[in-house]
């Protein structure tokens, strides 16, 4: 086990390099003109694109010109936005936990409740249960969610907010952890918005992977040697048709920390680091955005990291390997 | 005579499928005594999984298949129990091994606790003694170290090792039949021999009755006080091992025994088969199953011919 | 003798045959593609026979200033507060207008067709490309194959919206220029090849787990021993057998990329604010949510109408074209 985990942390490193190489080449070296241009964005005056040119070294060699991003991004982290010529590391790192409050109540909903529906479903397999979770599953996964996030806040903040149920739910925006009862009401419907999709999705992996399970030869032996339902479903089928869940989580909440909340960010003014990307979209403005991508990937790749060594506790199949 | 453990009477099996309805097992009937090994021996397709699943209806929780008949367990019916009620027979009356050792244990769960767990659902004893109990029991499967080997999880061991464990769990409550579904066929021979001793011990201590389902008529000389042979869902031919290998009457039965190579034989001869393939089993044929492949196939085979006497064919011993 | 009959071989049906079969009997699945057909349809000819018989002005066409007769009155198209007409029982302007006056139900339907071309345009791109690498993975294996793994590997580690953001807002800054092949900023060239390449290693690594499986079959072997080239064997044997995974795929990618036209539009890195697609419109109407709510509601409820429609599609051939879906005989 520990030599898994060993080599699996020194994978880690070798994909983060990966990663900034990567990241360097979409923002530093991608053809098409001048770099500094690009870095200045839609409107530059010709004093930001002769301070980024000399801040970024674009005439020296591209090993010079890596290092000197990664040591603006990741060491000395004092990259300036030059939309505003702000400084980015401080503007993230006050979204951050806006984005994580966001994030994680919504992976706590889509689990709960992906799993709970997934499992309904393929223990009613072909059932009116289970066309009708079904049908659900497939229109979660089928809604724009920053549109869903837009309808409902009309419908909840403006057309209904005379009906009782839906008068306390605030326009939008964030209110800090210290006071818990406000934050979580300013959050509950991002919460749900966000996990929609995730919901149908989770629902449709849970559902195929309980019905393999169901037909798999360590199942039939649970069964034969007399156990009860409920131990044959969660000690045997459940337990190992969950496997997939844990990949497939360890990804998604990534990808959401680091991405989807882009839109919702946006629709709900959360002001989080996907708000802050959103503005940098919309001002096609790169510095912020290249630093979010990096420490975006960065977050997916160990958040996979984790997911890996979570498998190999839960499958010892793995650990040898 | 002894009085039976078990009587299958009329089984009857259907499952529907996208290409219709396919009949497994028809009228199938047969009974074990105590400590009374019978082999189900036939090609695949021939009804010996559909028949060993049907004894404690394991195939009815798959809805799309329809049993029907009669199994009665010491004297006991069990086609009309609930799921509830059968629970407490699998396992702890009736136990099963299955074929493949490689995937029949629950690969995330340690051995002792999977043999722990049977006990436990049959047996209220403590957790403490359902784990000594499984130690026990794999000691007594001939697995050496058994209190290191039970806290190992199933890929850490071999596949004769796996399919110890798998009789292991099988006989912790001493049950009264054990349903042996091709427990060697996915083994080394070596292995295989070892397992059939093992069987062959076991049934002597406990007394255990074995309905031994194989398509290896090595495996059925070496166990089987009986054989039952089948074919396309019917019992054909059944006789004490002994005179069947000796003396097979169903033509089918001595294509079988023909069909193995012999080291008393010449090595150069060609080894027999038989011409053609099993009927597809959608449809109810009028007639014998066996008679367009049948070598001595006559007018009279196109009527079913009945099962007396321990065989089903109007022309025993055939036209040779 | 009736030996023939006794033996009587069911009539075994091709792997395709047999999947048309099921996919035949799931209705549902079946009017789930029929009404993506109608909303394909519906944009791309009934779009210009409703505006040339209806509604007798295009997408472009904006009236600021002018009014219409709505059930015997006549009223302002876009009021003096700026608030558009809403929807209503007449020719023109049935859903109502947006701010600058243009026809709602007729940019939906030209927006359609942007939305469709993109979602159809990027899954085929996307699927190309993951069909060549995962063929040439699993075909060559080895180094070739670690190449090609750890490549789609490293597009998987950057969260998807992101990536595609990113990249957009790269091209968006300066257009495309790669040798002879150049592409204006504008484009809506850019948000296919954006949205393609975000989504190939979704695509292509099961695809190359099914070749690389393929791969080690006799069949494959056997043709390789008799003489078949790379091209050969790429084309002829594992080709066809991943193509059932690949039709799978590409109802799931479509409904996913028209998804993503529109959120990348909203963000304002998608489909050119000239050219009306599903996600710009949503991303004008936006801000007056409040007072013309249809601006926001009609082109979102386009969307889910097609993805839904593709899902349930999807996971239909799913059903039918998957061997492991067959009810199983021996449990």
């Amino acid at each position: 086990m520990i030599r898994f985990v060993v080599r699996r942390l020194a994978g880690l490193v070798l994909v983060l390099f990966a990663v900034s190489l990567a990241v360097f080449a979409l923002f530093n070296v991608i053809p098409g003109g001048d770099p500094a241009l690009r870095l200045a964005g839609r409107h530059p005056t010709q004093q930001n694109i002769a301070q980024i040119r000399h801040d970024w070294g674009f005439d020296r060699p591209l090993p010079v010109q890596y290092l000197d991003m990664m040591d603006h991004l990741v060491i000395r982290r004092d990259i300036i936005s030059y939309q505003d010529q702000t400084p980015v590391m401080p503007t993230i790192e006050t979204g951050v936990p806006r984005t994580l409050s966001l994030a994680v109540g919504a992976a706590i909903l889509w689990l709960v409740f992906g799993v709970t529906i997934g499992v309904l479903s393929g223990l009613n397999a072909g059932r009116w249960l289970d066309r009708v979770l079904t049908v659900v599953a497939l229109t979660g996964i089928s809604i724009p969610i920053f549109w869903l996030g837009m309808v409902l806040l009309y419908l909840f903040t403006y057309r209904y907010r005379d009906v009782g149920v839906f008068s306390w739910i605030p326009i939008g925006g964030y209110a800090s952890w210290s006071d818990p009862i406000e934050w979580a009401k300013h959050l509950i419907v991002p919460w749900c918005v966000l996990a929609v999709v995730s919901i149908g999705f989770y629902a449709r992996v849970v559902r195929a992977s309980l019905l393999d399970a169901r037909g798999a030869d360590h199942v039939r032996t649970a069964r034969a040697m007399g156990l009860s339902r409920s131990r044959v479903l969660f000690r045997h089928a459940l337990r190992t048709s969950l496997i997939p869940v844990v990949t497939l989580f360890g990804l998604d909440f990534g990808a959401t920390v680091g991405g989807t909340v882009i839109l919702i960010e946006k629709v709900f003014g959360i002001g989080g680091v996907g708000q802050y990307a959103q503005e940098s979209v919309a001002h096609l403005d790169l510095p912020p955005l290249m630093a979010i991508t990096l420490y975006g990937a960065a977050i997916v790749v160990v958040a996979n990291a984790a997911v890996d060594i979570a498998y190999a506790w839960l499958d010892p199949r793995i650990r040898v390997a | 005579m002894p009085e039976n453990v078990l009587d299958v009477h009329d089984l009857d099996v259907r499952f529907a499928t996208e290409a219709g309805t396919i009949h497994a097992v028809r009228d199938v009937s047969f009974s074990l005594t105590r400590g009374e090994v019978l082999a189900l021996v036939g090609e695949s397709g021939s009804g010996k999984s559909a028949t060993a699943m049907s004894l404690t209806a394991l195939n009815r929780a798959a809805g799309n298949t329809r049993v029907t008949g009669s199994v009665r367990l010491h004297g006991r019916e069990l086609m009309t129990l609930s799921e509830r009620e059968l629970r407490d027979v699998r396992g702890a009356q009736v136990a099963m091994v299955f074929q493949d050792p490689m995937t029949s244990l629950n690969p995330v769960r340690r051995v002792g606790d999977l043999i722990a767990e049977v006990i436990r659902a049959h047996d209220p004893v403590p957790r403490r003694a359902a784990a000594r109990r499984a130690v026990e029991l794999l000691h007594e499967v001939g697995i050496a170290e058994p209190g290191r080997r039970a806290e190992l999880f199933p890929h850490q061991l071999s596949g004769g090792m796996r399919q110890r464990v798998l009789i292991a769990m099988a006989l912790a409550l001493r049950p009264a039949v054990l349903v042996a579904d091709e427990p060697t066929t996915a083994l080394d021979v070596t292995i295989q021999a070892q397992i059939l001793r093992l069987i062959r011990v076991l049934r002597a201590e406990h007394g255990t009755s074995v309905l031994l389902i194989t398509h290896d008529l090595g495996v059925v000389a070496g166990l089987a006080d009986r054989v039952a042979v089948m074919y396309a869902g019917r019992i054909v031919e059944t006789a004490p091992t002994s005179a069947i290998l000796a003396s097979p009457r169903h033509p089918y039965t001595a294509g079988l025994l023909e069909s193995i190579p012999r080291i008393d034989h010449p090595r150069s001869a060609r080894l027999p088969s038989i011409a053609g393939q099993p009927p597809t089993l959608q449809d109810d044929d009028p007639g014998c199953s066996f008679a367009p492949r049948c070598r001595s196939a006559h007018e009279a085979c196109a009527r079913r011919p009945v099962l007396s006497d321990g065989i089903a064919c109007h022309l025993p011993g055939g036209r040779r | 003798m009736a030996g023939a009959e006794l033996t009587g071989q069911a009539t075994i049906a091709g792997p395709w045959r047999l999947a048309l079969r099921r996919l035949r009997r799931n209705r549902v699945a079946l009017a789930a593609g029929a009404s993506f057909a109608v909303l394909v349809a519906i944009c791309t000819v009934g779009a210009p026979i409703w505006v040339a018989l209806v509604a007798h002005h295009g997408p472009e066409y904006e009236n600021l200033s002018g009014s219409i007769s709505d059930g015997g009155r006549v009223v302002p198209v876009v009021a003096d507060d700026g608030t558009p007409i809403g929807p209503g029982w007449r020719g023109a302007y049935l859903l109502g207008a947006d701010a600058n006056g243009r026809d709602l139900l007729v940019r939906v339907l030209y927006g359609g067709r942007t939305s469709l071309v993109i979602g159809l345009g990027s899954a085929a791109l996307c699927l190309t490309l993951a069909l060549s690498l995962a063929l040439l993975a699993g075909y060559r294996r080895g180094i070739t194959d670690t190449v090609i793994a750890r490549g789609l590997d490293l597009i998987w580690s950057f969260p998807v919206y992101l990536l595609a953001v990113a990249i957009a807002t790269v091209l968006a800054v300066n257009g495309v220029h790669l040798g002879p092949i150049e592409i204006p900023s504008d484009s809506t060239l850019i948000p296919i090849v954006v949205i393609a390449v975000v989504y190939v290693p979704y695509a292509a690594r099961p695809l190359r787990g099914e070749v690389l499986a393929l791969r080690e079959r006799e069949f494959v072997e056997a043709a390789i021993a008799h003489g078949a080239g790379a091209w050969r064997t790429m084309t002829r044997e594992l080709l066809p057998n991943v193509l059932n995974t690949a039709l799978v795929l590409l109802a799931l990618i479509v409904a996913n990329n028209i998804l993503t036209e529109a959120a990348l539009s909203y963000l304002g890195v998608g489909v050119a604010l000239t050219t009306p697609s599903w996600g710009n419109i949503i991303e004008a109407g936006a801000s007056s949510i409040v007072t013309a709510p249809m601006l926001t509601i009609a082109p979102g409820v386009m969307i889910v109408v097609a993805a839904v429609s593709l899902n349930v599609l999807g996971d239909g051939l799913r059903d039918a074209l998957d061997p492991h879906g067959v009810v199983r005989v021996d449990r």
